[in-house]
């Protein structure tokens, strides 16, 4: 059998399972795999009639609630005892042999396989109690028409049709064939994603599919998609667990956590049944903002599933900074607590499932995004026998072999000793396992016992086939092959002096197309851009100068912010270069148009440094020069100047920032700045620090630069945007040797322009 | 020099190495209590209104803390600003003389050896580490043409307004003096953009100093 069966038969049992008599559907009376729900229909003798009102339904204006429209219940099929009940209505499809009926016996604690068409089950989620049916139909029957209009199969007992599960085998290459077609259709009644959640939460566990009525399973392409999905962690917390199983479509995983956090009507049944009982923590100390939150009331808000977009970047924000206030290994010990305090939790296994598989997500995409917090040596021996624990659990085992991957990768790094480290833990004795407070802390973490030899040994014999596969849909991970490969084209671009610049290069430069000098200048600062971690500038603004010569990524920093002063000094020697004022305001204007095209490639931060190097001292006091500027440029460069003036905290740039939906680079000065300001302008707790109430307020305010960099990072400039190398321009930008002092450009612009002062003197005093 | 409102605003940089506790100063002046979340990114955090001399004024803040590596960016600053406060840390003799190189820079771009200054020595609240003694501080600000030295705490809010006020009351004055009169007394520091004098518009109007310390 191709499904992965829930493990854990017994906890069916506990689950209220209400069987629908056989009797009720007599028409059937032998079903098999391939007997479609379409046989029945005919046999029901419901004619077209029949079969058009049920697409009536579907199509029209989607009803409120979960229930089916009046319309429907009109025909008697449905025998409720309470109408005001919610139902939901659940497609299983799928190729013969793909499992369907076991999924739906699994799905709805069903004591042996269905016989019928339609399974029913009364299902109490958060005090709530569900109609929960499922219609098993096989792919062929779903009828797709040319309007992308969806017919399902009709079935009497199930007249509508409020979400779907595609299922199919990943040992059997054929049943997967017709899932992308299915999957690209779209039927618009279907968008209620509100019983899709609820489907979701139900199907998560096992291997489910985005239901073919997904909107967005087509529009994954869009550049604002793969903006979203790069980094807000939902695209882990929901999916994570499931990215596994889709190495075919790994889209479609990217897709469903896209529409839990954009979708703000989404099912309130399907999040409280995931919360159900679980963030009990949370409620007893009423937190807030004034009164600061315990460590454990933002662990509880990490694991929860998200629900708005602010819990979504709730979790990078919190992956990110969580170091300022408690080491990894007490975070490991928070979830991992949590995890098990769920598994000993009484209800309904399936929610249980689904929610352990989130933290594991969680954590997978921890150990993802920041492998070196996990290189402390105890930390990394904790994590192991967790992996090697969970990999003996088949539900987990996917999970278990995708973090084994990532431990394989762990290294110590500059973020495994920062801030609130394991290692000051453990001089303090708190790693070692025989201390009080670690009763609360399972053998999940801490077995001396266990012998993980033998499990290790075929963990990474898996992992080591499925890696390569597992991690091209990791996407921290695919963030991370970026980073390191801008770290090692990094170096290269540091400027290396040669010859002076001289006319030749001068004449090169004015021949070379505006947008190429933009171009190339983008792309060094993408490369140089993508190599900085947001925590290697949270570094960079908060440690003292020994602390950071013992960092060895703050050099990719280091290196941004060189060459956004090498840039400057760069333009304003091209202008200075020629002694003629008619030479040099064609450069200057050639600059300033490259400045226009750098801004409309939204890099932002050689713009600033094109600002920089045109407004400094000595080529701002070229009165002669500017006199010569068509009025046309002068004008464009002026609207430039407001863009990136600092007055009402850089509020115009701010504002374009935040309307730049493309490929950009931020003003680099700005992002650091903003991080120490809220750094040090901000307590990290709340009234006293012994209290441990932290002050989260601090780390949204600073989240908030760090997500908009993530989100920055995770849109990379296109080749095809950025044109072919050029290798000429790059060396004339990088390898000019210059004058680099800002007294010796002053010299050099009163040698060249020293005629009217009064124009200096006055462009001086206007500042 | 300023633009004329009902409220005037003038532009206050501040500039100093890293780590002297810039930002907490501009932080704690705009926002004035801790616990508040102090939230870099809107525009008001970085003004704030307020009296000076019985005026209502306002001070548009230029805090250049986290970019003292961007050397690129420091000209514009300065091009920005009207008012300076140069800040150390007397924790750090060097963050003080590193401050003369600024200052220097300062007077060269503003052509203007009395470019309104507060000297501010910061963290006073951590004694036990002082390693800059007052008269080294002293001695720095006279040599400055006597700008006034504060000794400020950010965390106790100690001189916090004090120096933004200050500096605030040099622009003042200064616009007075250059509004009241056209006569120029001429630097006493020579600033390579000295040549360019044409009298026309000499403002070296040596301002009113006072030499003071003021600890609470």
């Amino acid at each position: 059998m191709a499904e992965q069966q829930c493990s854990d038969q017994d906890q069916h049992a506990q689950q209220p399972a209400l069987r629908v008599p056989l009797s009720t559907r007599p028409q059937i009376l032998e079903r098999t795999h391939s007997s479609p729900a379409v046989t029945a229909r005919h046999a029901d003798g419901q004619g077209q009639g029949q079969q058009q009102s049920w697409q009536g339904s579907l199509t029209g204006a989607a009803p409120q609630g979960l229930g089916i429209d009046t319309e429907t219940r009109s025909n008697g099929f449905l025998q409720t005892n309470n109408d005001a009940e919610h139902q939901v209505n659940i497609a299983v499809v799928g190729t013969a042999g793909v499992g369907k009926s076991s999924f739906i016996q699994q799905s709805l604690s069903l004591s042996s396989q269905p016989t019928t068409a339609v399974s029913c089950c009364r299902v109490n989620i958060d005090s709530a109690a569900f109609l929960v049916r499922m219609l098993e139909c096989q792919l062929q029957d779903v009828i797709i028409d040319r309007d992308n209009k969806i017919t399902w199969p009709t079935d009497p007992r199930m007249p509508t049709v409020d979400a779907a599960c595609t299922l199919y085998d990943i040992t059997n290459k054929d049943s997967f064939e017709d899932v992308p077609v299915v999957l690209t259709q779209r039927d618009p009644a279907l968008s209620r994603r509100r019983t899709i959640s609820s489907a979701l939460a139900f199907g998560q566990s096992n291997r489910s599919y985005p239901p073919p009525s997904h909107a967005r399973a087509s529009s994954v392409q869009s550049s604002t998609m793969r903006k979203d999905s790069r980094h807000d962690s939902t695209t882990m917390v929901t999916g994570a667990p499931n990215a596994t199983h889709s190495s075919v479509d790994g889209n479609t995983v990217l897709d469903h956590s896209r529409d839990d956090m954009t979708d703000s009507s989404r099912s309130e049944h399907a999040s409280s049944s995931e919360d159900g009982g679980l963030d009990v923590d949370s409620q007893s100390e009423a937190p807030s903002d004034e009164r600061g939150y315990s460590f454990d009331n933002l662990v509880d808000r990490l694991l929860k599933l998200p629900k708005s977009k602010a819990d979504t970047r709730f979790g990078s924000v919190f992956l990110a900074l969580y170091r300022k206030f408690a080491a990894p290994g007490q975070l490991l010990e928070a979830i991992v607590h949590r995890f098990e305090a769920l598994e000993q939790e009484d209800g309904p296994f399936m929610t249980k499932t689904v929610s352990q598989l989130r933290y594991l997500s969680v954590i997978e995409q921890w150990i993802g995004a920041y492998p070196g917090d996990f290189a402390h040596i105890k930390t990394r021996r904790r994590m192991r026998t967790f992996v090697a624990k969970l990999s003996n659990t088949r539900i987990f085992s996917a999970a278990a072999r995708e973090m084994s991957c990532d431990l394989d990768v762990v290294t110590e790094d500059d973020d495994t000793n920062w801030a609130c480290c394991d290692m000051d833990r453990e001089k303090r004795g708190l790693l070692s396992p025989d201390l009080s407070w670690s009763s609360r802390v399972s053998t999940l973490l801490d077995d001396p016992d266990f012998d993980f030899s033998d499990n290790l040994g075929s963990l990474s014999l898996d992992g080591g086939q499925n890696r390569n596969q597992v991690h091209s849909l990791h996407t921290d991970f695919g963030m991370l092959q970026t980073v390191d490969a801008a770290r090692r084209q990094g170096p290269s671009l540091v400027p290396t002096p040669r010859a002076p610049i001289n006319k030749s290069h001068w004449h090169m430069l004015m021949e070379t197309p505006t947008d190429s000098i933009a171009c190339e200048l983008t792309r060094i600062d993408w490369i140089m851009f993508s190599a900085v971690r947001p925590r290697d500038l949270v570094r960079h603004v908060s440690l003292s100068q020994a602390q950071k010569a013992q960092c060895k990524s703050l050099v990719h920093v280091t290196r941004m912010i060189d060459h956004f002063n090498h840039v400057r000094d760069w333009v304003a020697n091209l202008i200075l270069l020629r002694e003629k004022a008619k030479h040099r305001v064609l450069m200057l204007e050639k600059l300033m148009h490259v400045a226009r095209k750098l801004r409309e490639m939204n890099n932002y931060n050689s713009l600033g440094a094109f600002l920089a190097g045109i407004s400094s001292a000595a080529v701002h006091r070229l009165a002669a020069t500017r006199e010569l500027l068509s009025p046309e440029t002068g004008k464009d460069w002026m609207k430039l100047e407001i863009l990136m003036s600092p007055t009402r905290s850089y509020a115009a740039y701010r504002l374009a920032w935040e309307n730049s939906s493309g490929e950009r680079i931020p003003f680099l000065p700005l992002p650091i700045r903003d991080l120490v300001a809220a750094a040090e302008g901000n307590k990290t707790y709340v009234g006293d620090e012994v209290n441990g109430r932290i002050n989260w307020r601090k780390f949204e305010v600073m989240g908030e630069t760090i997500v908009g960099i993530q989100k920055a990072q995770g849109l990379p400039y296109r080749n095809s945007m950025l044109g072919p190398r050029n290798d000429e321009l790059r060396a004339l930008i990088l390898n000019s040797n210059m004058i680099r002092d800002d007294e010796a450009l002053y010299e050099r612009s009163c040698y060249i322009e020293n005629g009217d002062r009064r124009g200096l003197r006055e462009l001086f005093r206007r500042a | 020099m300023s633009r004329s409102a009902n409220h005037r605003e003038y532009h206050i940089v501040v500039l100093g190495s890293g780590g002297v506790g810039k930002s907490c100063l501009t932080a704690q002046f705009v926002q004035g209590i801790w616990i508040e979340r102090y939230d870099p990114t809107i525009e008001d955090s970085y003004r704030k209104q307020c009296d000076v001399d019985g005026r209502q004024v306002i001070l548009e803040i230029l805090d250049t803390a986290g970019t003292e590596q961007f050397t690129a960016m420091r000209e514009l600053y300065m091009k920005s600003g009207q008012g300076f406060l140069l800040v150390f840390s007397i924790t750090s003799s060097s963050s003080l003389k590193e401050l003369s190189e600024l200052r220097d820079q300062l007077v060269n771009l503003k052509d203007d050896p009395h470019v309104p200054i507060v000297l501010v020595g910061n963290k006073s609240d951590l004694e036990e580490d002082r390693a800059v003694s007052r008269a080294a501080a002293f001695a720095v600000s006279s040599g400055w043409g006597n700008v006034p030295y504060y000794e400020a705490s950010a965390r106790t809010r100690q001189n916090v307004t004090e120096v933004f006020v200050d500096v605030c009351r040099q622009i003042m004055h200064k616009d007075l003096q250059n509004g009241r009169t056209g006569t120029s007394h001429g630097g006493e520091e020579r600033s390579r953009r000295r040549r360019d004098e044409d009298g026309a518009e000499g403002d070296r109007k040596k301002g009113r100093r006072r030499n003071k310390c003021i600890i609470l």
